[in-house]
């Protein structure tokens, strides 16, 4: 189990952890989202604020959604967020990665975002420098934040042995915040984001799929492309408990009730992970994963599609 | 999964979660008798191009044919479930005496394919690569088919038992074992497919240089009946290949794909399928010289089948309920209760008569007729849509510009103009003016499809749920016509509001449809009802010929790129409807933007074809870019 052992640190321990861990001898590569999210400088105040001698080294990741993006529509609040990080936080060293996050070729709009996240670093090198990558999510979409975090992890696995960075990942949470931002626009055609296709798209692959959907609210419409595309022999939904809100997971299940009956989902096939921590959702979702491969195993599943 | 359903309409019966018996409870044969009709023996030896919007029919189409439907119903040909399918495919030659002679190969494009295409790469690299993954998923693909017919077989124990000689004359790859095992084949297709999967999907691939590259996609002309053997025997008569989603795929290899098997001319058997979405070249739409199947426009010409297919798949359907109600059809009421109505009707005869009243104390040859309709008293719908009539050809004849004698006018001369178009304008002014439903019953229902049965399911499916509210409640459980049009325009409504969040570009392309529709009401609901039953469709008309200053072409300009971006996104969401109409000089043709039918039904437009205008892009641009509240 790769998360075995996990640091999780949130609120004043955090604060803790940079004052008394980050040196004025480390190297810190921070990698921050240029975004509308008024979390977005939270993380590196949070730095500054702890240890104002810091050398840190900021790449500052641009992403073009394309017209109608939310960071085009609001684009003041990018740029409030800009002046807020200029002006508070000086950095000699700091440079821009632009990504554009959508493709588009005799007017087919494809997504690119991820495969483009997965390039920004290439190898050790990009690295050999820094005692800490901090990789800050608050201000960057999912589509991006996955495979980038997926190819600095690659790569310090592959190459990097003895010196190691330290790679943490920073995200401000805020429910009330969250809950205000609405998505809009699902791609028409779906796909594995880099890194995470999990050999699905084999014809060779034989196993059937068990699929653990991760449902939150206002995402039905995801959900039915979502198990068109991946045809799951079996579903195994995950709901947030203990969560912040106890009734959270039901008012879930009560939004999705169609989608459990549609797909006849039966309620021992439903796993509860804790909505605070995602190392251990991941635990209890890794270990279901390990039992449902013992099983199969022993069925000896030959069947090729 | 249970073989019974409370709302057995909200299964999606193409998906593969649906096992093959379900999908074949489902399945409708009038499809299969249409393609016969219309294709007989060009089915075979040569490309078949399937295209639709989303949700017509096109994978169930192709999937009839995997081995697994095809095996159940020959197994089952003599039980009623399955004789008429049994018969419907006979005809395609896909059995004889002794079972399936016809191994269907799917082949998806729906995964991760197009992104070969960001890989740093030339471009030359690139189409190798995608040559190599089709044929490595054509030949895995066909290998799992070939265990699906045999069941015989277990995989993958039994790969050996396959045997393989492959033409050499085909340009293929070096590697290729011409002459081998199925467990050969398999492990050098998987390899192929492995090294290029770890290549897209890895962050830092193994193998990126040693990926073998082909020039072809010859796997889809290698594989021939008489290249496969068990036990020294050749045991199928044809195979067909069903490219599923081909719209998926990026430009380029669409393009390269399609130009090798239509120059091809191998008479191997290969359907594809696709969304009108990929055609991306708005001029060369309907210019295509190939086997073609367009399920929308065959449905469209063969109505009183559409109404059929619609007719069984929904007593089909039916029939899976858990709940008891086993029919859906004779659930909806075709006709209003005019007793209820009949104030309603009361206000709008008053209220022709008024109006009618009006036009005579300016136009004297019209008082004749003003004293005649006095006698029209009944409050009942005849009544009501003959004085909507009269209403609307009196707007007509005074808004006449031409000069004309003020002879008077009798009763019988007016009722001489009335035509089904008047008349069903005069309906819908009636319902619309008066909340009267007008969007109820099964030709309703047919007609809000646009000829699309997944669309048709999506509206049927609320109107059952309704029907077994009323069950439920112990009220009767026929859907009164009021209710039905209440339940349609809800789901209309949530589809609307749905596309908030599924359109990409959703503000420009709501914007777009929200002014075209809010136009063809304009048009619609004047009162001399100028084209009847009214407008829902539009045809682009750029002319440059007399202009002192050449406008741009829409469809290259980039000023016109939004335009181009929203009628995309209006085509790939199935919002707009194309057809071909022929008006004005001989030969000319107009390509004709119909607003989808169930945006009629939100914008309270007639359901009828027929109405359309041509507008000039520069309208229709304003149209994408007006800032308005939806």
């Amino acid at each position: 189990m790769r998360w075995k052992n996990y640091i999780s640190l949130k609120d004043s321990s955090l604060k803790l952890f940079f004052q008394n861990e980050i040196h004025d001898n480390d190297n810190i590569l921070y990698i921050l989202g240029k975004g509308f999210d008024p979390r977005m400088n939270l993380g590196i105040k949070m730095i500054q604020n702890s240890n104002p001698a810091v050398n840190l080294e900021l790449c500052l990741i641009e992403f073009n959604e394309g017209r109608e993006s939310s960071s085009q529509i609001y684009d003041d609040f990018v740029q409030k967020n800009l002046i807020e990080l200029g002006n508070t936080i000086f950095f000699p060293k700091t440079h821009t990665r632009t990504i554009d996050l959508w493709k588009t070729v005799n007017g087919k709009k494809s997504r690119i975002g991820d495969l483009k996240a997965a390039e920004l670093f290439k190898d050790q090198n990009d690295f050999l420098k820094y005692s800490y990558i901090i990789i800050d999510i608050s201000a960057l979409p999912r589509g991006i934040y996955f495979s980038l975090i997926g190819k600095i992890l690659s790569i310090i696995d592959k190459y990097m042995g003895y010196n190691t960075p330290n790679l943490l990942i920073l995200v401000s949470e805020n429910a009330e915040i969250d809950s205000k931002i609405t998505e809009s626009g699902i791609d028409e055609d779906l796909r594995y984001l880099k890194g995470f296709g999990g050999r699905q798209v084999l014809s060779s692959t034989i196993a059937p799929i068990i699929w653990f959907p991760i449902l939150g609210e206002k995402k039905l419409n995801h959900l039915q492309k979502a198990i068109q595309f991946i045809s799951p022999s079996e579903i195994c939904p995950i709901l947030p408990f203990p969560s912040k809100n106890p009734r959270r997971s039901d008012d879930i299940f009560n939004e999705h009730f169609q989608f459990f009956e549609d797909y006849q989902i039966e309620s021992q096939n439903i796993i509860y992970v804790p909505e605070q921590d995602p190392f251990q959702a991941y635990r209890i979702i890794k270990k279901t994963i390990e039992k449902y491969h013992d099983s199969l195993s022993i069925l000896e599943v030959a069947m090729l599609s | 999964m249970s073989t019974k359903f409370r709302n057995p309409f909200k299964i999606r019966a193409s998906e593969k979660i649906e096992s093959d018996i379900n999908f074949l409870k489902l399945f409708s044969p009038e499809v299969l008798d249409l393609l016969f009709e219309e294709k007989g023996i060009e089915l075979w030896n040569s490309p078949l191009f399937i295209r639709s919007s989303p949700g017509a029919g096109k994978s169930s189409l192709l999937r009839i044919l995997e081995p697994g439907p095809l095996s159940t119903i020959f197994n089952s040909r003599s039980q009623n479930e399955y004789k008429e399918l049994f018969t419907s495919l006979k005809k395609f030659d896909v059995f004889d005496d002794n079972g399936v002679n016809t191994l269907g190969v799917l082949i998806r494009c729906t995964q991760n394919l197009d992104a070969l295409e960001e890989i740093n790469f030339p471009p030359i690299q690139k189409k190798r690569l995608f040559n190599s993954i089709l044929n490595a998923k054509v030949i895995i693909s066909t290998l799992s088919s070939l265990f699906e017919l045999k069941k015989e077989l277990n995989f993958p124990s039994d790969l050996n038992k396959i045997e393989f000689e492959f033409d050499q004359n085909e340009n293929s790859s070096k590697s290729f074992p011409y002459r081998c095992n199925g467990e050969i084949l398999f492990y050098w297709a998987s390899k192929i497919e492995n090294q290029i999967d770890d290549l897209l999907d890895s962050f830092i691939p193994d193998f990126q240089d040693s990926i073998e590259g082909h020039n072809t996609p010859f796997s889809l002309f290698v594989l021939k009946p008489n290249s496969i053997k068990i036990k020294d025997e050749f045991f199928i008569k044809r195979i067909v290949f069903l490219i599923d989603d081909a719209h998926k795929l990026s430009a380029n290899q669409r393009k390269d794909l399609f130009d090798f098997i239509v120059e091809k001319r191998d008479n191997s058997n290969i359907w594809i399928s696709e969304r009108l979405e990929g055609i991306s070249n708005f001029k060369s739409y309907l210019e295509r010289d190939y086997n073609e199947f367009n399920l929308e426009k065959y449905w469209s010409l063969n109505l009183s089948k559409f109404k059929l297919l619609l007719s069984k798949i929904a007593q089909k359907r039916a029939g899976l309920s858990s709940d008891d109600v086993t029919t859906f059809k004779e659930h909806l009421i075709e006709t209003i209760n005019e007793e209820l109505y009949s104030q309603e009707f009361s206000k709008s005869i008053n209220s022709s008569k008024l109006r009618i009243k009006e036009i005579a104390n300016f136009h004297p040859k019209f008082e004749n007729i003003f004293n005649e309709i006095q006698s029209y008293l009944n409050p009942n719908l005849e009544t009501a849509i003959i004085l909507k009539c009269f209403e609307i050809i009196i707007s007509r004849e005074i808004n006449q510009k031409q000069l004309s004698f003020d002879f008077s006018i009798d009763l019988n001369q007016l009722k001489n103009k009335i035509d089904s178009n008047i008349q069903n304008a005069a309906r819908i002014f009636l319902s619309v003016q008066n909340k009267i439903p007008f969007f109820y019953g099964f030709d309703v229902l047919v007609s809000l499809s646009s000829n699309n049965v997944e669309q048709f399911i999506s509206f049927s499916s609320e109107l059952f749920e309704g029907i077994l509210a009323n069950k439920v409640s112990r009220k009767s459980i026929s859907l009164e016509p009021n209710l039905q049009e209440k339940i349609l325009a809800e789901v209309a409504e949530k589809k609307w509001n749905e596309l908030k969040t599924l359109l990409p570009d959703a503000k420009e392309t709501l914007n777009f449809i929200h002014s075209l529709a809010t136009f063809c009401r304009e048009k619609t609901y004047q009162k001399n009802a100028p084209y009847a039953p009214g407008v829902t469709g539009f045809a682009i008309y750029q002319k440059n010929e007399l202009a002192l200053i050449h406008k741009e072409n829409w469809v290259v300009d980039s000023n016109y790129g939004n335009l181009r971006l929203a009628i995309q996104n209006c085509l790939n969401f199935n919002l707009l409807e194309i057809r071909e109409i022929s008006q004005g000089k001989k030969g000319q043709k107009w390509q004709v933007y119909y607003l989808n039918r169930w945006l009629c039904l939100r914008y309270q437009l007639p359901l009828h074809y027929g109405g359309w205008q041509k507008l000039p892009p520069s309208k229709l641009i304003s149209w994408v870019k007006n800032k308005q509240e939806l």
